[in-house]
């Protein structure tokens, strides 16, 4: 196997063969590299399922020449903050159970910027809605009582828009 | 539950919480309300985490940018934030940074972030809003007959020193005077230099006076000084204060420069100090730390902007020179300033000469046809003989504004969304960027006379000779061309109608949560001290109109006003129908093309026949159509018990009137 090659092998047992600069962008996958020095071993993530590592894997290559992230830089970034990219926002473009699994998968590979698309989609998501608007599309069961959810809007009355 | 959407085997309240943290620091602070309702584990998830989760919303929506005030913020002040997860310790140091950097006058410390992101959004909040308390600080001469004896009562202009918290105004026939923002006590005086309507400059500690025509006196704020520095000041005085012990915080000069030419226009934005020549051909960059001074000649300002080679107001960022003269603003790129102009419509640019713009910027040559001057677009030259009167920046906003010109009814207030635009003009006969991301707000009924601008926010005085002057407010943001702008439009506040001031004040200032107007004392019962305070009509009173005040008008709160002004602005404020003003305005491209429906409160001079939301105001209209006479007539009477009790129009001032949009308690 080529030294520019990696074996990633999922929760059901299928393999990929990636380019290395592809898989760095995996901070967990990257580091293990870097412990098993070369190796013709495939790397087991089982946390992730083959449909959802080939989805995760379009991101990486499709970013695989990024520069590293810094920081959030205050005066370019934060007027972006929900923000996603025009590849990006096409690519997140999937059914909730697809979102929620990338966002998973990138938590544990450590993906740093495919989460933050995960979680901005996520937040865009909830952005405007009301309550009974969140609870519906995420299938959350309001648990309050009448007087414990008048009681919690007074708490964080000072958040609220107006 | 049927529904199929939402029908997954992953749920979201099982994510992670590092990850249910970073989705909700996505969030706004009203969305994040309305999440917190949703379910117990929704509650729980912020209660676990308050602190990381408003920390991260507080960056992700601005709320813990640095806030510049007074105009007068120094020259670079940018700050990054790592980003932090639930595993990060939440560094206190990085808090402390960033209450200090808000200027928020008399708060030292914030506890958590919680706290600070309740106290950040509130603000935030209370400005889009225009809510405001007011009060009024009176200038406390009489409690030093010596100073009030050798400079006189009035005062002329001022800035705000945040950090000290201080008023510093110089005194109408000279003299300078620091007061204590929150109560008006006398803190730091300096006799000199005596001479009628003395300048005031303050950024960072450092204060500039004006000494003569070429002469400039830099002072440090006692607290700024080296430590090995002999504090040996035989200029000024210190007070202390009745309350107590604190030493007084004072200025001491620190050096002086002369410049080989008679100077009109300054700005100070440490380290740099800008000054044009009383004939606008040059410009002087002193730099107060590194010491050192540039003159600039601007052949450009003559030929470009102004046919009487007066330069009204000069004001620099990092990048340029501010000039504003009688058909537009020239902007100056001196050699060896940082940054950049443009992205794409960057040139390769010579680093001896200076660069110069117009902006606003020329018509494009096919429409030149119809903007000669008096043609009516807005493009520089656009009108006929009349000045800019001040520039001001904010981050990337640039805002101008000129009073009416020639025949026309029509002031404007011109704002460019994107200075770096400027720069932006490579095209030949197509719109430039500038003009693209250049409005025209369009004002009649009165003249723009103040303006100040920071943190996103142009707050602006509008002064009529007849009707008196207002206080508004525009909350700006950023919009890619004239579609996109005038889709929603931002709408004119009206802080105050009337404003308590007689003639035009001589300034306006703006921190991060406050708005400093000088006002005369006598416009209020006396011992008052906070008369714009709305209170409840008095239950005898003559008239029966049942409605609500301008929440920031005068009323007296218990005894009855006592001098003429103040009972003569008090029937003033009574005449005004709650919410309305007799301005009118809306906003236009440079072009003059397009137009939107008016913006800002229902206008007493609007026609009948446009429509009004609610439609109140037309029936109002109908029931008593001579609403603007009776208004004028109010503001004679005003200005009359002013002539009577001997207050004159341009004379100065005694006191602030202060809008405060920071929260109670």
């Amino acid at each position: 196997m080529s030294a520019n090659k990696v074996k990633l092998s999922t929760s059901d047992q299928e393999e990929f063969d990636v380019d290395r600069d592809v898989a760095n962008r995996s901070v967990l996958i990257k580091n293990m590299l870097e412990d098993l020095g070369d190796s013709d071993q495939a790397i087991p993530l089982p946390n992730v399922s083959a449909n959802v590592l080939k989805k995760v894997l379009e991101w990486c290559e499709h970013h695989k020449k990024d520069p590293e992230p810094i920081a959030e830089d205050l005066d370019d970034n934060r007027r972006k903050t929900t923000e996603i990219s025009d590849w990006d926002a096409k690519f997140i473009q999937v059914d909730q159970e697809m979102l929620f699994e990338i966002i998973l998968a990138a938590n544990y590979l450590d993906i740093k910027p495919l989460l933050d698309v995960g979680c901005k989609t996520v937040a865009n998501m909830i952005k405007g809605k009301q309550p009974e608007e969140i609870r519906k599309l995420f299938n959350i069961v309001n648990d309050f009582t009448p007087e414990e959810e008048a009681q919690i809007k007074k708490e964080n009355e000072w958040a609220e828009d107006r | 539950m049927t529904d199929t959407a939402a029908r997954t085997t992953t749920s979201l309240l099982s994510f992670p919480p590092e990850v249910l943290v970073i989705i909700l620091g996505h969030l706004d602070f009203g969305s994040l309300a309305r999440f917190l309702v949703v379910s117990r584990t929704c509650h729980a998830l912020f209660k676990a985490h308050p602190h990381h989760i408003s920390r991260a919303i507080s960056i992700h929506q601005g709320l813990a940018d640095p806030r510049t005030s007074s105009a007068a913020a120094a020259l670079d002040h940018r700050s990054t934030f790592p980003t932090r997860t639930l595993d990060d310790h939440l560094d206190p140091r990085e808090l402390a940074r960033v209450v200090h950097s808000q200027r928020w006058i008399g708060i030292t410390s914030i506890p958590t972030w919680l706290d600070y992101a309740k106290r950040a959004h509130v603000i935030h909040r209370n400005w889009r809003t225009g809510t405001a308390t007011s009060r009024l600080v009176t200038l406390d001469w009489a409690a030093r007959p010596a100073v009030a004896g050798a400079l006189g009562a009035p005062f002329w202009r001022f800035k705000v020193d945040v950090d000290a918290a201080y008023l510093v105004v110089s005194g109408l026939d000279g003299g300078y005077l620091a007061f204590r923002a929150q109560d008006g006590q006398l803190a730091w005086w300096s006799l000199l230099p005596r001479g009628p309507y003395p300048h005031v400059e303050l950024s960072e500690g450092f204060l500039v006076q004006q000494l003569s025509s070429r002469t400039y006196l830099a002072s440090c704020r006692t607290d700024l000084l080296p430590a090995d520095h002999l504090v040996d000041d035989a200029f000024s005085s210190t007070a202390v204060p009745r309350d107590g012990s604190t030493p007084a915080l004072g200025y001491v000069p620190s050096h002086a420069v002369t410049t080989s030419f008679p100077c009109f226009a300054s700005k100070l934005r440490v380290p740099k100090l800008v000054a044009t020549s009383a004939d606008g051909q040059q410009l002087h960059v002193w730099d107060l730390v590194a010491r050192t001074i540039d003159t600039l000649d601007v052949p450009a300002f003559a030929a470009d902007v102004s046919n009487d080679a007066r330069a009204y107001y000069v004001e620099l960022d990092d990048e340029c020179v501010y000039v504003a003269g009688q058909h537009a603003v020239l902007v100056v790129r001196p050699p060896g300033w940082g940054g950049r102009g443009g992205g794409e419509g960057e040139r390769e640019r010579d680093d001896d000469e200076p660069e110069y713009r117009t902006w606003p910027p020329r018509a494009p040559a096919s429409l030149s046809a119809h903007t000669a001057p008096g043609g009516g677009a807005w493009y520089a030259f656009g009108c006929d003989g009349v000045g800019w009167e001040a520039v001001h920046h904010a981050g990337r906003h640039l805002v101008a504004i000129g009073r009416r010109a020639g025949d026309t009814d029509e002031a404007k207030l011109v704002w460019t969304c994107d200075k770096r635009a400027v720069w932006n003009d490579e095209g030949e006969d197509e719109e430039d960027e500038v003009e693209r991301k250049t409005v025209v707000l369009v004002i009649e009924g009165a003249d723009p006379v103040q303006l100040a601008v920071e943190n996103d926010r142009a707050v602006f005085v509008t002064h009529d000779d007849e009707l008196g002057a207002a206080l508004w407010l525009i909350n700006l943001r950023a919009f890619v061309d004239w579609e996109d702008f005038a889709a929603d439009p931002p709408q004119p506040i009206c802080l105050a109608y009337p404003l308590p001031t007689l003639g035009p004040p001589s300034r306006v200032e703006m921190t991060s949560t406050e708005i400093f107007v000088p006002t005369v004392a006598a416009f209020f019962p006396p011992s008052t001290t906070s008369p714009l305070e709305p209170a409840p009509e008095p239950s005898s009173s003559d008239h029966d109109h049942d409605h609500d005040h301008d929440p920031t008008a005068a009323e007296p709160a218990a005894a009855p006003p006592t001098s003429r002004l103040a009972r003569a602005f008090t029937a003033m404020q009574r005449a005004v129908p709650p919410g309305r003003t007799p301005l009118s305005f809306h906003w236009e491209p440079l072009s003059r093309t397009s137009r939107t429906p008016p913006v800002g409160p229902p206008s007493l001079l609007l026609d009948e026949d446009v429509r009004v939301p609610g439609g109140s105001f037309a029936r109002l209209e109908r029931e008593d159509d001579d609403l603007v006479g009776r208004l004028r007539e109010a503001w004679e009477g005003v200005q009359q018990a002013a002539r009577e009790d001997g207050i004159e129009g341009h004379g100065g001032s005694d006191a602030f009137a202060v809008w405060d949009f920071a929260p109670k308690g």
